[in-house]
């Protein structure tokens, strides 16, 4: 029985809830790529936005030719704008997620020196 | 050998500190401090802002509100480390293994901590009442009273959770009583010796756990084992009409329960956080305008509602997505009764694509219900319609993301027309070979054969998945997570034995209707029942009310009634059956084996053959076995064999497309029924061996792939093959034992029944021929019925003994039996009855007889 105290909520504290906050970390990151459908929109970047789309028919006439060719270009062209917003949006919160989660995770190393520091601080304001 | 010892286990750390002083008012002082450090940093941060504190003033403040700060945080800490990682140590076994061989571990090694610290509390109070044998009482008294949540699996009983603590203690006082100077002197060093019940207790909790692939043996489990070793709970699940099993029920209710809170807490699990769905992902589709007007969005539904667990058809799921996957004929055709859950599927593909759970194909798809109904209705004439269908299919191909679910497809394929109906198979034909056109059309058996076989080229662009209807096991946890939102409705209180009895019931006494829909149906109705009554609680006596009423079968009082008659069979039997004493006999001891239930029986409630000449009562047993039993002749669905000797007329009996079953579809119908096939010799072989399934397990297959269940069935096949046999064995004065075996081998030897068919029997049963003596009684009973008619009209017919006699001259034929005699007492006697009473021969008050040679009327 009786595994040293110390030893096991060391332990605890520095293996397996490291293990977990590293867990909870990597499926905000995750999921905060599906949130904004990254991989989905940068593979669909250049689509036609709503598969809006106009076909050439049969036959060449120039000018319908470059009217159709200018309509697919715009539905493209809106699409990429449209996307690139929202790729870049959910790559901001990407970085914010990761900084936030490197706070979280030196935050929890640390927090037993700032238990401490925290003590000797309260103490000191009050006397 | 059991192996136990708790202070030797890795959880006993636990159990220790949990008994620290400190350790106990953990949360309070957490929660005290918290509050005072949101008293003391408001206070510091009103000061602050309004400038109305000097610095010294706002140093004061500010460092207690670190301090009770950092004390909550260390308080979090702490209480985190215990739950976390004491009250869980790490094990390096599962409890599968240690089932296999409990007597290599220690087993105290193998609890949770609830059920380790309750343990504990039993050695505990049993060295301290100086009792040398651990009992199962006080494993269970410690643990309702540390642990409230098991209130839980009391109060869904319908148990009184207090009162039975308080009896608990009044129990362990006698115990300590009986047994406190078992503990000779004082010892210093107590060493726990485990009774019986208390081994045996764990010993079934560790089994019980492994089965529910626990990681340890959980309080369920070990309140589960109590349920069945210790001698207080038995006695208290007796005196209310409980079983173990409901409490390993409850049990596991409870901890669905806890284990689905557990999961929601979790928030920041992945599982978790796709629910929340996702941005963009649509943008690659193209609109759907005109679907989305006529349609149901399932995916979006299914969002709205939290993507709710759906129960069963987890095979059936994923055969489903996995067409949906494919390149080539990737729509589903769902066949399957309507309420076995069809839509539950849809519901389920709907969740797991918009999770990302499903197969990549399938991922992140629209599942969406065309509204054909809706469409039909809202939209004037043929070609408008057709033209918004050409649309709607149109888009689903463009838009490149949806899975097209239409609900009773069979209506729209059929060709004919009807409100709210329109054929759509013209257009859809041209659809459907499109990958990008993706479809899940429902429909049951009879629409699959009776329209869509029709159209084997749309047939052959499905792939087809038979839905079959779920488990009871299933229908419970779907009852049971009913349960809140049917309490929330109705401001009612649902006990377990009613839930409970509404899968059991209904699975018994409407084998029709599938599940799970028949006991959500039930369910439902007994909840407004009660409401309807003012009443606060549904017990098991509103589900028996309603089911017997949905019926017409007196559920409960049946249990009774059986028993009785079960008990009684061979003096009710020849109340209307002369003679013939081994053959009731044999009936009777042959249909109180197969009700007894000494094993698990899946075949009919009794099968019998009768063999014997004509006319010596094998049908009229049958009648009476269906009054006795069932309550009314009518309940006897008599088959004349002799019209089903082609092979053809199997589906007359069995159904098909085209036609109903005589006998499915009766059972169906009314399952409590004697089935009577007479003269079975002379049905096709091929029809015998369709009745092999229904001898043997109980069920048929029907024409349109239904199963029929016969369970509540009496089965008798009636034969008069062979019977000079019997003749001839009469003749002869053969000994009537060989009689049986010289008969059956004549019938194995001309090949009229083969063994395995005649094997398959509870009983075949051999009926004599009757004597004159037995036809004197058996005129005795038709005059007697006579008698009985007259003297409603207050006429008193005397029966003599010279008349009996000359019916029975006019009547016997060793060959025909009794059948004669129906004729010659209608000739002979209630013709001339009926004439005297016409003519005004004879009149109320009168006392007549029949004179025996001339068959003239005689008032005396």
């Amino acid at each position: 029985m009786g595994q040293n105290i110390l030893f096991q909520y060391l332990t605890w504290h520095y293996v397996d809830q490291v293990r977990g906050i590293l867990l909870a970390w990597k499926n905000f990151l995750r999921f905060n790529l599906n949130y904004f459908s990254i991989s989905l929109l940068l593979k669909t970047l250049f689509s036609h936005w709503r598969k809006y789309q106009w076909s050439y028919g049969r036959g060449f006439d120039i000018k319908r030719y470059a009217e159709v060719f200018f309509s697919n270009l715009i539905s493209r062209v809106i699409g990429a704008i449209i996307r690139f917003f929202l790729i870049l949006i959910g790559v901001v919160a990407e970085i914010i997620i990761v900084l936030a989660g490197i706070i979280v995770f030196l935050g929890w190393l640390l927090l037993p020196v700032l238990l401490l520091a925290g003590l000797w601080f309260g103490f000191k304001l009050l006397f | 050998m059991f192996n136990f010892n708790l202070k030797t286990a890795p959880i006993f750390q636990a159990v220790k500190w949990a008994k620290h002083p400190a350790q106990n008012h953990t949360r309070f002082l957490e929660s005290f401090f918290f509050v005072a450090f949101i008293i003391f940093f408001l206070l510091f941060l009103f000061g602050f802002l309004t400038n109305t504190l000097d610095k010294i003033s706002l140093s004061r403040l500010l460092g207690p509100s670190i301090l009770t700060l950092i004390l909550t945080i260390f308080l979090k800490l702490l209480s985190s480390f215990f739950n976390l990682k004491l009250a869980k140590p790490g094990l390096d076994f599962n409890l599968k293994s240690v089932a296999k061989n409990p007597a290599n571990f220690n087993l105290a090694g193998c609890l949770s901590f609830p059920s380790a610290k309750a343990v504990f509390e039993s050695i505990k109070w049993s060295r301290s009442m100086k009792i040398l044998e651990v009992d199962s009482g006080s494993l269970f008294y410690y643990l309702l009273k540390d642990n409230s949540e098991l209130g839980f699996i009391f109060f869904r009983a319908g148990l009184d959770f207090n009162q039975i603590k308080k009896g608990l203690k009044e129990n362990l006082r006698e115990i300590a009583f009986r047994t406190s100077k078992s503990l000779a002197g004082t010892q210093s060093e107590y060493e726990p010796i485990f009774a019986e019940n208390f081994q045996n207790s764990v010993l079934e909790a560790l089994k019980i756990g492994s089965n529910k692939n626990h990681r340890r043996i959980e309080m369920g489990d070990i309140i589960s084992g109590l349920a069945k070793f210790d001698p207080v709970f038995k006695k208290i699940l007796i005196q209310n009409k409980l079983k173990a099993a409901d409490i390993e029920k409850l049990t596991l209710w409870l901890e669905s329960l806890k284990e689905r809170i557990q999961a929601k807490k979790k928030w920041w699990e992945y599982k978790n956080l796709i629910k929340k769905g996702s941005l963009g992902r649509e943008w690659a589709a193209g609109y759907t305008l005109t679907l989305d007007k006529y349609s149901i969005d399932w995916s979006r539904i299914m969002r709205e509602r939290g993507f709710p667990e759906t129960v069963g058809h987890l095979e059936e799921t994923k055969i489903v997505e996995r067409i949906l996957s494919r390149r080539e004929i990737n729509n589903v055709l769902l066949v399957g009764e309507p309420g076995t859950g069809r839509k539950s599927i849809i519901n389920a593909i709907s969740s797991r694509s918009a999770l990302g759970e499903s197969l990549a194909e399938v991922n992140y798809k629209r599942i969406v219900e065309l509204d054909l109904p809706l469409l039909v209705s809202q939209l004037e004439n043929r070609e408008e319609i057709e033209a918004v269908l050409n649309t709607i299919f149109q888009e689903v191909v463009s838009a490149g993301n949806i899975i097209l679910v239409i609900n009773e497809f069979h209506d729209f394929v059929s060709g004919k027309e009807r409100p709210g109906v329109v054929d759509i198979s013209g257009i859809i034909s041209s659809f459907l070979p499109f990958p990008q056109f993706q479809i899940i059309a429902v429909t049951s058996y009879q629409g699959l054969h009776q329209d869509i076989e029709r159209r084997p080229t749309i047939l052959s662009l499905f792939e087809k998945v038979e839905v079959p209807e779920i488990s009871e096991e299933e229908t419970m946890i779907i009852l049971e997570n009913l349960v809140p939102l049917i309490e929330r409705k109705y401001r009612i209180f649902v006990l377990f034995p009613a839930v409970r009895d509404i899968v059991s019931l209904s699975a018994k006494y409407l084998p029709a209707l599938p599940f799970p829909k028949k006991a959500m149906d039930i369910f439902d109705e007994v909840a407004v029942q009660v409401c309807s009554l003012k009443r606060k609680v549904v017990t098991e006596e509103d589900v028996v009310k309603i089911i017997s009423e949905k019926t017409q079968i007196p559920i409960g009082k049946m249990e009774v009634r059986e028993r009785e008659i079960l008990l009684n069979l061979e003096q009710l039997i020849h109340q209307r059956i002369i003679n013939q004493d081994l053959a009731v006999k044999e009936v009777s001891s042959a249909l109180r084996r197969a009700r007894a239930e000494v094993f698990e029986r899946k075949k009919p409630m009794g099968t019998f053959l009768f063999l014997g000449p004509t006319g010596v009562g094998k049908t009229e047993t049958a009648k009476a076995l269906a009054e006795i039993y069932f309550g009314e002749v009518s309940k006897i669905i008599r088959l004349d064999m002799s019209e089903f000797q082609q092979i053809k007329d199997i589906s007359r009996l069995i159904g098909s497309a085209k036609e109903d079953g005589y006998l499915t579809t009766k059972i169906r119908e009314d399952p409590f029924s004697l089935v009577l096939l007479d003269e079975i010799e002379k049905a096709h072989p091929n029809l015998l061996n369709l009745f092999l399934s229904v001898l043997d397990e109980g069920y048929l297959t029907d024409g349109l792939g239904r199963t029929v269940n016969f369970k509540n069935t009496i089965i008798i096949s009636t034969s008069n093959a062979g019977y000079q046999i019997i003749l001839e064995a009469l003749a002869r004065e053969t000994e009537w034992s060989l009689v049986k075996k010289t008969l059956l081998d004549y019938l194995f030897e001309k090949g009229i029944f083969r063994p395995e068919f005649i094997n398959r029997f509870d009983g075949v049963i051999v009926f004599n021929p009757l004597t004159k003596e037995n036809l004197l009684d058996i005129v005795g009973l038709q005059l007697q019925k006579l008698k009985e008619g007259l003297l409603k009209k207050d006429i008193e017919f005397i029966i003599t003994n010279p008349l009996k006699e000359k019916i029975v001259q006019l009547s016997y034929n060793p060959q025909f039996g009794a059948r004669e005699m129906k004729r010659v007492i209608q000739d002979k006697i209630e013709n001339v009855l009926a004439k005297a009473l016409l003519g005004g021969e004879i009149k109320r008050g009168d006392r007549i007889e029949i004179n025996p040679l001339t068959f003239q009327v005689v008032r005396v």
